[in-house]
């Protein structure tokens, strides 16, 4: 293997990430790491402020408020909160056809256990705005509670009409929540603007900070007693109640929150402040059009999506996705193979049987990375 | 880094759950205790932090202080702790902003601080 590695599995968690980031979450331990929120002392008031300033980075940056902005450990966590704390029994959900099992799974689970129903829109490359909006607007039901929609696809970027979808749901009184785990710090995304009821976000992908804390990021026509408490424990305030406490974010926030992730997060929204998520969208899109480009009408690939957006899905002709993406590694290219826990996105797109080899960027990559993968994925075929 | 400081019991506490614009001062103005430090008890840790914000942007000074059990009805809570001369003016300010807050309690209490005074 190269000492030099091409790290093209952004779509997992962005590497490497800005110096700012690495020294937020080293200046917290080191410095401060007190528990926010449970004490007064220096230390745990200092990890408050740093909470609170992520809080409202974030909720600047989403369009919210500060207290509006819950901090999770993951999108998956969030997304967990989302639908298990929002539904009732009864419900019935929509979700895409490009979900992640993140979205699936819990839905799934809940389904399973006849708490609710669900239904999945279907959503192409090639599909319009209108063209998704009458996807869901036809699968609607009377008790149809909320739709689930995936801004952007982990296996080939496309994206869904976010805007769009959020009017349709404010018309019928419906809650919309967008699976952002992709399109965090690629696209702007308007929580109260889009009629977005609930946004979830991983810190470790677009917004550069590292594992271990995203964000369910609230809309205004949600209120913390309309939750039903996923996690319950300590809060920091209130302890006397039994019950958690009936306010935002606190009434979602159990147990001790990942300050230093949190630290590394909020450095992670400085910096794509700073850089601004056109100039980080066109970069990494501009990589991954780059590539569709030079193997889309080659007949040894077969490609999946459009390729604009930063993620590019292939398979090569003769080999298992899982071949390639070994000899990729052998010669220092990280890619991810398989089905990107997304099985119904790769249904959706035809790579069902087979799943797929995954080239996501970042901008942190270049044109001459990418040039060098087109030269080992030449060799490659040659094998 | 502001130093934070841990009241014991306040023998004057002035109005439970103060609703949004009550002029609540006239107990206060009227000199029946001692004016120094006043504290304003906020729903959260988070709206303290909002609140400590909202105060230092408009010029008025503060600090998130942990409240003793003694005066909380539910058990470990926060406020902003703050020059009585500037109570009025900090709760217009959270009014207009819209963050909610309880009680404003008053004086008379024992304070530990860096200093360690009375």
């Amino acid at each position: 293997m190269k000492e030099k590695l091409i790290y093209f599995d952004n779509a997992a968690t962005t590497f490497p990430k800005p110096p700012s980031v690495s020294a937020a979450v080293k200046g917290c331990i080191e410095g401060y790491g007190g528990n926010p929120g449970r004490g007064a002392h220096p230390l745990a008031e200092r990890a408050s402020e740093v909470i609170y300033a992520c809080r409202e980075s974030a909720a600047d940056l989403f369009g919210s408020a500060p207290e509006r902005v819950i901090f999770t450990y993951s999108a998956t966590h969030a997304l967990n909160f989302a639908v298990k704390g929002l539904l009732r029994r009864g419900d019935h959900v929509l979700i895409s056809g490009m979900s992640h099992n993140a979205v699936y799974r819990p839905v799934y689970a809940m389904a399973e256990r006849g708490e609710i129903t669900f239904d999945v829109y279907p959503h192409s490359p090639d599909d319009t705005a209108e063209d998704t909006v009458r996807g869901i607007e036809h699968l609607l039901k009377p008790e149809t509670a909320m739709v689930i929609a995936t801004h952007m696809s982990n296996i080939t970027s496309e994206t869904e009409p976010i805007a769009e979808i959020g009017a349709l749901c404010r018309r019928r009184n419906i809650k919309l929540v967008v699976d952002g785990a992709q399109s965090g710090g690629h696209l702007p995304i308007d929580v109260t603007g889009m009629n977005v009821t609930a946004l979830c976000l991983p810190g470790h992908k677009g917004l550069y900070g590292i594992q271990g804390a995203g964000m369910l990021i609230l809309g205004e026509d949600v209120s913390a007693e309309a939750f039903t408490t996923v996690i319950e424990g300590g809060s920091g305030i209130h302890s006397l109640d039994s019950a958690m406490p009936h306010l935002l974010p606190e009434r979602l926030e159990a147990g001790t929150p990942g300050t230093p992730a949190i630290a590394g997060l909020l450095a992670g929204l400085d910096w794509v402040k700073q850089v601004g998520i056109p100039e980080l969208h066109e970069h990494s899109a501009a990589l991954s059009s780059y590539l569709w480009n030079c193997i889309a009408d080659d007949p040894f690939y077969t490609v999946y999506g459009s390729g604009y957006g930063g993620v590019v899905s292939f398979n090569v002709k003769g080999l298992s996705p899982a071949e390639v993406g070994k000899q990729l590694a052998d010669h220092g290219i990280c890619t991810r193979v398989g089905y990107h826990c997304a099985p119904l996105a790769h249904r959706s797109v035809g790579s069902y049987e087979t799943g797929s080899v995954r080239v996501s960027f970042s901008h942190m990559n270049s044109i001459r990375e990418v040039n060098t993968l087109l030269h080992e994925l030449t060799r490659v075929r040659k094998r | 880094m502001s130093s934070a400081f841990t009241f014991f019991p306040f023998p004057h506490r002035m109005e439970a759950d103060v609703p949004m614009g009550t002029d609540f001062g006239e107990a206060v103005w009227k000199g029946k205790m001692k004016m120094s430090e006043c504290i304003i008890a906020m729903k959260s840790v988070t709206y303290a932090e909002k609140a400590k914000r909202a105060a230092r942007s408009a010029g008025i000074g503060g600090q998130i202080v942990s409240l003793d059990p003694s005066v909380t009805a539910r058990g470990c809570a926060y406020g902003i702790s703050l020059p009585c001369r500037e109570v009025r003016s900090l709760l217009s300010l959270l009014d207009q902003k819209k963050i909610p807050y309880g009680e404003v309690l008053g004086d008379d209490y024992y304070k530990l601080s860096d200093n360690n005074y009375k």
